[in-house]
């Protein structure tokens, strides 16, 4: 009735996804916020293709690079001697790519508002821009920071075009809650459709209510009036 | 001769700035109208925006040339205060004042901490969250963190422009006792004139992104170099007159018919029937009701009808018909005891020394 291991499998995917996607996200949220070259507008369009594309060309792309007759497939295999396409770490990647601008776009618009010359009174104290991000531009973007790790870990959880080129439907490895409600309802199995549908629902629902709610509280103390 | 402590060649948009300075002097002060360049020049030597040309030369180092930052903002050694002064919300007070130190151990740090605090005269203020200052205490916390990395240079922006009238007023002279005590080399920017006066043992005039005039302000208050600086430094009267005569140390000039006197400066030399500007300030100029016969020839007598009266602050600012336009600053109980009205005849009289002639 209830597939626990899709489960287990969706949040362990979406858990390690929202891991590589901050860490990605928060230097390259950092160069399009502050970065004065204009053609950080090229970089920004390609951070949010996945909003726009569909998901199952952003998938079909994605395998077709993964698979053992492209050059990353080939090159993958012969340091890790597994695929990538059908597999765990393939779906990781796939999700790194498909969940980027709800990572990226959150960021950046939380470092985008902060005073300038907060950056620049780090700089003047001998701080570089490594440090400038982790001691004022991130304690200041906690609520930006909070949602794009919600968002995410939501995005990753919701995901089915992608997950189904990329991984098909294996189970334990690459058959997540998405995929599962799709395979119930083609067997016929309402109950399990239902069951694991309202526990998607759920999830969504408290995620976007907490985001709302987190938006609501004071974003900044700066300026002071 | 030996190079300058700091030696600028700034151009940038609309400034196009040479200064050398010295380190004769602790503070020089950037002066000019809002436009000129000032913020501008100081974030240049920061190294918070490049050049578009020239070269910047601190203590034998270059740190820009043209575009390039050869020396990059954190490793220039300078305390910036920012005019809204920037300090970190997230951090407390004691935290800011530390952001500078973190090459130092961190026994170090706090005792340096307390002591930069102590300078700023803000020493009690150290666990407040920063969201908590006023204005003035904001800015002792901003200066005390400027101060405690204990820079090569420090840049101070309006450094009291965001402050209420009572707290810049006390602020101003507190803030050059901690200026003169760092002796650190400072550069402050500012159009106010009594901030000006009271920080500054050097002005430097900025005038549409150029140097027009560098002296004390003393100097450059009293004789402006040409009639923009006239005009910039406030100057009340600045009209122009025709030298009739230069002896025994005095010129005599006319302006629109009446004949002034002034005191030949030393670095003049102005030819009999030259054009020149005459400044006058207003705080130089006295009323009187009648002509007094005990005048030396030094001393100018003008009869002067009054044509508008307006209170500034604590004084009485009177503007004059006395054929050419002339103000004055008058305190209230003279204004009563004088009877200064629309209309009244009065008599204005001035030193020659308040009597300053610029070449046109």
């Amino acid at each position: 009735m209830i597939d626990g291991e899709a489960l287990v499998l969706t949040a362990r995917l979406a858990f390690v996804t929202c891991l590589i996607l901050i860490t990605l996200s928060i230097p390259l949220a950092a160069w399009l916020a502050y970065s004065q070259r204009r053609w950080t507008v090229i970089v920004e369009a390609v951070v949010a293709l996945p909003l726009v594309l569909p998901p199952s060309v952003l998938g079909y792309y994605l395998l077709v690079a993964m698979g053992s007759r492209s050059p990353i497939g080939r090159w993958w295999e012969s340091v890790t001697g597994e695929p990538l396409a059908f597999t765990f770490t393939g779906l990781v990647v796939a999700s790194v790519l498909y969940s980027l601008p709800f990572a990226v776009q959150p960021l950046m618009a939380a470092f985008s508002g902060i005073d300038r010359r907060l950056l620049e009174a780090s700089f003047v104290l001998g701080r570089g821009w490594v440090s400038t991000v982790t001691r004022v531009v991130l304690p200041l973007s906690r609520i930006g920071l909070v949602t794009a790790i919600v968002l995410t870990f939501a995005h990753t959880v919701g995901e089915f075009g992608v997950v189904l080129m990329v991984g098909g439907n294996i189970p334990g490895e690459t058959r997540t809650a998405s995929i599962a409600v799709y395979d119930a309802v083609q067997s016929f199995d309402d109950r399990t459709a239902a069951v694991m549908s309202l526990i998607l629902l759920a999830f969504s629902a408290v995620v976007l209510v907490a985001t709302y709610a987190l938006r609501k509280a004071p974003l900044s103390v700066w300026p002071r009036t | 001769m030996t190079a300058p402590l700091l030696a600028i060649r700034a151009r940038r948009h609309v400034l196009d700035a040479v200064v050398d300075l010295d380190d004769s002097s602790t503070v020089t002060v950037l002066f000019g109208p809002s436009g000129a360049g000032k913020t501008t020049l100081l974030r240049c030597l920061a190294g918070l925006e490049p050049l578009d040309e020239g070269t910047i030369d601190f203590a034998g180092t270059r740190w820009s040339e043209g575009a390039r930052m050869v020396v990059p903002a954190r490793r220039r050694s300078v305390g910036y205060l920012f005019q809204d002064h920037a300090l970190f919300p997230h951090l407390d007070v004691a935290a800011n004042v530390a952001f500078g130190l973190r090459t130092l151990p961190r026994a170090e740090r706090a005792a340096r901490v307390e002591h930069a605090l102590g300078a700023a005269h803000a020493g009690h203020l150290s666990s407040r969250p920063v969201p908590q200052l006023s204005g003035g205490e904001a800015q002792r916390v901003a200066l005390a963190r400027a101060l405690a990395p204990q820079p090569a240079l420090l840049l101070l922006d309006e450094p009291l422009s965001a402050l209420d009238a009572a707290t810049r007023a006390s602020l101003r002279t507190e803030l050059r006792q901690i200026l003169v005590q760092q002796r650190i080399p400072t550069l402050v920017v500012t159009h106010d004139r009594s901030e000006a006066l009271a920080l500054g043992d050097r002005l430097v005039v900025l005038v549409d992104g150029r140097v027009r005039q560098v002296g004390t302000p003393v100097e450059v208050f009293d004789r402006p170099a040409d009639q923009v600086v006239a005009g910039v430094v406030g100057v009340e009267t600045a009209v122009t007159g025709t030298v009739l005569a230069v002896r025994d140390g005095v010129v005599q000039v006319e302006v629109a018919g009446r004949i002034l006197t002034s005191a030949l400066a030393d670095d003049q030399s102005p030819d009999v029937g030259a054009a020149v500007v005459v400044c006058i300030r207003a705080e130089d100029v006295s009323l009187q009701s009648r002509r007094s016969d005990a005048v030396t020839s030094q001393r100018n007598q003008l009869d002067v009808t009054v044509t508008q009266v307006s209170v500034e602050g604590a004084l009485v600012r009177v503007e004059l018909d006395a054929g050419f336009r002339l103000s004055s600053y008058v305190t209230r109980p003279a204004r009563e005891d004088l009877g200064i009205v629309d209309g009244a005849r009065l008599v204005a009289t001035f030193k020659g020394q308040a009597v300053h002639l610029v070449p046109r």
